[in-house]
């Protein structure tokens, strides 16, 4: 699949490309000297953590740039469709809306924001059909039919009739895609499209847009923090760093000769699946003890029915250990978590903490909150919302001490503040501050920190690495990681990102439909799964693909379907 | 200060670390941000003045407001303007005139032979109108020095009945050396209009306070208990809400002027009450606002935090939540604030609220509709000068405090 070796016109040329931002305090440079081109049909794969520029650099290509951001002078961005090349910089009105949608579409992160709520999702596509091509409704509605068809949403009649709120994660990214493709873009532009996905939708979505590529011939931008994914769908790379690329060539060449520093930290960050940890000869005793646990939410409204979200759970936490549990989004990991901390609603079964004076939550018995809160603890996934952005830090991490009144003075507070804030890296100096001064890593500290301060057992990290960046991400699983060695903690990390398990914990559990489908070390979960979701589950890991393999999606099984 | 704002609009660490913004409490925020506002910070001058000119009234009055300061000599009598130079020269002191009434233009012993003419002359000449009464000549070889920290009338400067606490003063900014001052002119009592203005301001400020602070008690009882319980207890008094929303004030207030005056209460005890009523009817807005307010913020994780930490529900309240919409409440009565002395105002205005002798605003205002004044003495429309100041006033700064109230509804994600 080497395109690269056609002799053509490019697609896409971005010259010089710098953005500026202008900000009350001065001028921002988004992006400086940006140099890019694309080949018809070629996949170009852009990659950077958030705020690298990756996205406002797509944007301005459709000339959709915020109100408070300009190009520089010197920026050139042309697009060569048909006989004469056309500069996105000079077009206004009509030929802009032309290229948009036309020429040039775009899918976003979240298909959810992307369609308008109150609209039927077909009306949408023919909309833009009709606006682009002027055909009259019906024969826009058929081909608007044919392509839900084409992008593989089963009874599309019936779903080309619906809102976007009925339809699922992967639907809604597949209406998404089809309707990015109805007017034959020559150029797609997909921002971070499966992020927000589950790991087997993930692997489905990707599927979809390598094989659409191969029918319709349209070139791709792939913006993407994640080079796993990236690795099974693009020809050539862009890291990006700060507004700047740091490192371009064949998607081959970046990932298995990076050149640059960067890219090798991204590439770190990666799961290794064949350097698993060994797992320990014998199994730890037990810390946590759930047994026949149902949760069970109220019905939330009249006629509606309580939901049960985990049904009779039956499960063992070992002591020391970083558990991991995995599932996709709804299968009841959070309302586990939640459960073990006294904070869901238990209708039958019971949690035991086995402890010198042991702790027994369960249906009709009453929390015992204070005693509870001494040894098990919550890290929570919003870095941003889970700190009371109206307390210093030191008032943060000191509240647990002080609403359990475990200790007598300031100077007994103050003292074991700043004890868990140079474990956890907080510098002494920043515990006056506020949370506003900090960055989502540091404030996933602070976070930690408050959870440490009273020396718990037991901690309940939930998806605690989700909205960070991943060279971030790799400090904080180093930091849980020393706190398992150093504290012997016992930590139950719950994720939807399997790559991060696999590198972090001892001992795994997978969850489907709130029922515990598989639980083992990390080697047998990883290597040897034994259960057919567990093994789709692991096969659609986005891992890197090996030098010279074709492109495909999904690494061992293709049968990706849950 | 800007670029204080700005670093913080901004991402933090792309940024040279600035400490003071860094461990900026939530008060500091907001008034950084208010500072930005130009408009804001005038008007909030403004106010200051205004609102000090009311809490010292007496000090800054050269006249008692009451019928005890008026001026006999000068009923009616236009404002006084003051000098620095004449023809007989200039002076550093600033000083005003003797002001003299016009000897009456007309001779009664015309009348005395019977004349029916002369009467008749008498009384369809301009002589006995109103607006003849008020001449008043300034006798410019007659100056009267400004002085300043003079001492006049006594009036207390603290009292507190039932502490026994009463502590009397007589100094006073200005005052003339000899006879009185009217720098804004007299009423045909010869009261002093200036005086009564600045006690006006401090009578319906006070009013205004008191039916704030008895909505704001209100809608958080409601708006609080409404929000924390949820369920069934915040349907009832969702209800409750939306009835009292749905009746008319105007005559629940004429209600209650009747009713209260069975009472036997002095004028302002009478309106007070009133006050006291218009707040207890008003909270309706705010108390729904607070109860979706405590709805949102209880949901935050960090909520949730203190409650896994083992906090208890009251140090919930009060440390994460009462903060937590503390800005907004101070918003929302400062905001507020205008539309109370309009109501105080428009009382008044009707005739159910303070009347005459009272000094307030409205009494003020009420006035200012008769057409004797309209035509003769213009000077008693300074009040309502000052009126449209304080309210604008109030406006602005409200308006200003709000764009800066929540220093962290535009943090980046």
């Amino acid at each position: 699949m080497s395109i690269n070796e056609r002799i053509s016109a490019p697609l896409l040329e971005i010259r010089d490309l710098g953005i500026d931002f202008h900000t009350p305090e001065g001028v921002h440079r988004a992006v400086s000297n940006l140099n890019l081109s694309l080949q018809p049909g070629e996949v170009m794969g852009l990659v950077g953590e958030s705020g690298s520029g990756k996205s406002i650099t797509a944007k301005s290509i459709m000339r959709m740039l915020p109100g408070n951001a300009e190009l520089t002078p010197e920026s050139r961005i042309r697009l060569h469709d048909g006989e004469r090349p056309v500069d996105v910089m000079g077009l206004h009105g009509r030929d802009l809306r032309l290229v948009r949608g036309g020429q040039v579409s775009m899918i976003f992160q979240e298909p959810m924001a992307s369609f308008a709520p109150a609209i039927r999702i077909g009306d949408q596509i023919v909309e833009t059909l009709q606006l682009h091509t002027g055909v009259d409704y019906a024969s826009a509605r058929r081909q608007g039919i044919e392509l839900f068809e084409r992008v593989g949403i089963r009874e599309p009649e019936r779903r080309f009739d619906q809102y976007v709120f009925e339809l699922s994660g992967g639907m809604r990214q597949r209406a998404m895609i089809a309707m990015a493709l109805s007017t034959r873009p020559r150029l797609l532009i997909a921002d971070e499209p499966t992020t927000a996905l589950d790991v087997t939708v993930q692997a489905q979505v990707l599927e979809l847009m390598l094989e659409l590529r191969e029918q319709f011939g349209m070139a791709m931008l792939f913006i993407t923090h994640d080079l796993g994914v990236i690795s099974r769908i693009a020809d050539n790379l862009t890291v990006m760093k700060r507004g700047e690329v740091v490192e371009a060539g064949s998607c081959d060449r970046v990932l298995f000769a990076p050149q640059h520093e960067y890219t090798r930290r991204l590439l770190d960050a990666l799961p290794h699946l064949e350097a698993l940890p060994p797992s320990p000869a014998h199994r730890p005793e037990p810390l946590v003890s759930i047994r026949d646990l149902s949760i069970t939410y109220p019905a939330s409204g009249a006629g509606q029915l309580p939901f049960k979200a985990v049904p009779q759970m039956n499960l063992e936490l070992p002591a020391g250990q970083i558990i991991g549990l995995v599932g996709e989004s709804g299968s009841g990991k959070t309302s586990l978590g939640k459960a073990l901390l006294g904070a869901a609603p238990v209708s039958a079964g019971e949690v035991h903490y086995h402890l010198e004076t042991p702790i027994r939550l369960g249906a009709g018995r009453k929390i015992k909150r204070k005693e509870l809160a001494r040894v098990a603890q919550l890290v929570f996934q919003d870095p941003y919302s889970s700190l009371n952005p109206r307390m210093t830090v030191r008032d943060i991490i000191a509240e647990p001490l002080q609403a359990l009144g475990l200790c007598r003075n300031r100077e007994e507070i103050d003292q074991r503040v700043i004890e868990v804030a140079k474990r956890c890296h907080i510098e002494v100096s920043h515990l006056r501050r506020f949370p506003h001064a900090f960055s989502g890593g540091q404030r996933q500290r602070i976070s930690i920190a408050r959870a440490l301060v009273v020396n718990p057992r037991f901690l309940v990290a939930d998806e605690a690495v989700a909205a960070l960046d991943v060279s971030i991400q790799a400090e904080i699983l180093g930091l849980l990681k020393s706190l398992r060695d150093e504290m012997g903690l016992t930590i139950l990390f719950i994720s939807h990102d399997l790559s991060v398990v696999a590198n972090l914990c001892d001992h795994v559990c997978v969850m489907q439909h709130g029922r515990l489908v598989e639980e083992g070390s990390v080697q047998q979960i990883f290597l040897q799964p034994q259960q057919p979701y567990t093994r789709a589950l692991i096969g659609a890991i986005p891992t890197l693909r090996r030098p010279g393999q074709m492109n495909s999606v999904v690494s061992n099984e293709a049968g990706a379907h849950a | 200060m800007n670029a204080l704002i700005a670093r913080w609009r901004g991402q933090p660490k792309a940024r040279t670390p600035d400490e003071s913004y860094y461990t900026a409490g939530q008060f500091a925020l907001i008034r950084a941000r208010f500072m930005r506002n130009t408009t804001g910070v005038i008007a909030g001058g403004i106010l200051s003045v205004l609102l000090l000119m009311g809490l010292f009234a007496p000090f800054f009055s050269p006249n008692a407001p009451g019928i005890e300061g008026a001026n006999p000599d000068y009923r009616r009598g236009a404002p006084q303007s003051i000098h620095f130079c004449d023809a007989n020269g200039c002076s550093w002191r600033p000083f005003t005139y003797t002001y003299t009434r016009e000897a009456p233009a007309f001779d009664l012993s015309a009348l005395a032979g019977g004349d029916l003419s002369a009467l008749d002359a008498i009384t369809s000449g301009d002589s006995l109108n109103a607006s003849s009464q008020n001449r008043f000549v300034e006798q410019t070889d007659q100056r009267r020095y400004l002085h300043f920290f003079v001492s006049g009338w006594e009036y207390s400067l603290l009292k507190i009945e039932w502490l026994g606490i009463d502590i009397r003063s007589d100094l006073h900014l200005f005052g003339v050396d000899q006879g009185q001052i009217h720098l804004f002119g007299t009423d045909e009592d010869g009261k002093d209009v200036f005086s009564r203005t600045l006690h006006a301001i401090w009578v319906t400020i006070s009013i205004a306070l008191v039916a704030l602070a008895v909505k704001l008690f209100v809608s958080l009882l409601v708006g609080g208990v409404s929000g924390y319980c949820g369920g069934r207890v915040d349907a009832v008094l969702m209800a409750i809400t939306e009835a009292v929303r749905v009746i008319p004030p105007i005559p629940v207030y004429l209600a209650c002027a009747v009713a209260l005056s069975q009472i036997d209460l002095t004028p302002v005890q009478r309106y007070f009450a009133i006050a006291v009523v218009i707040g207890a009817l008003d909270f309706a807005a705010l108390g729904r606002r607070l109860r979706t307010h405590i709805l949102t913020e209880r949901n935050q994780d960090y909520v949730m935090a203190a409650k896994l930490s083992g906090a208890s529900s009251s140090r919930i309240i009060w440390r994460h939540l009462v903060p937590s919409f503390s800005s907004y409440i101070i918003v929302d009565t400062l905001i507020n604030f205008p539309y109370v002395i309009l109501a105080e105002t428009s009382l008044s205005f009707l005739g159910l609220g303070l009347t005459e002798p009272v000094n307030s605003l409205g009494v003020l205002l009420q006035k200012a509709q008769d057409p004797d004044i309209q035509q003769n003495m213009v000077w008693q429309f300074a009040p309502v000068g000052v009126f449209v100041l304080l309210i604008m006033a109030f406006v602005f700064v409200g308006d200003a405090l709000r764009d800066a109230a929540d220093p962290y509804s535009e943090r980046k994600r």
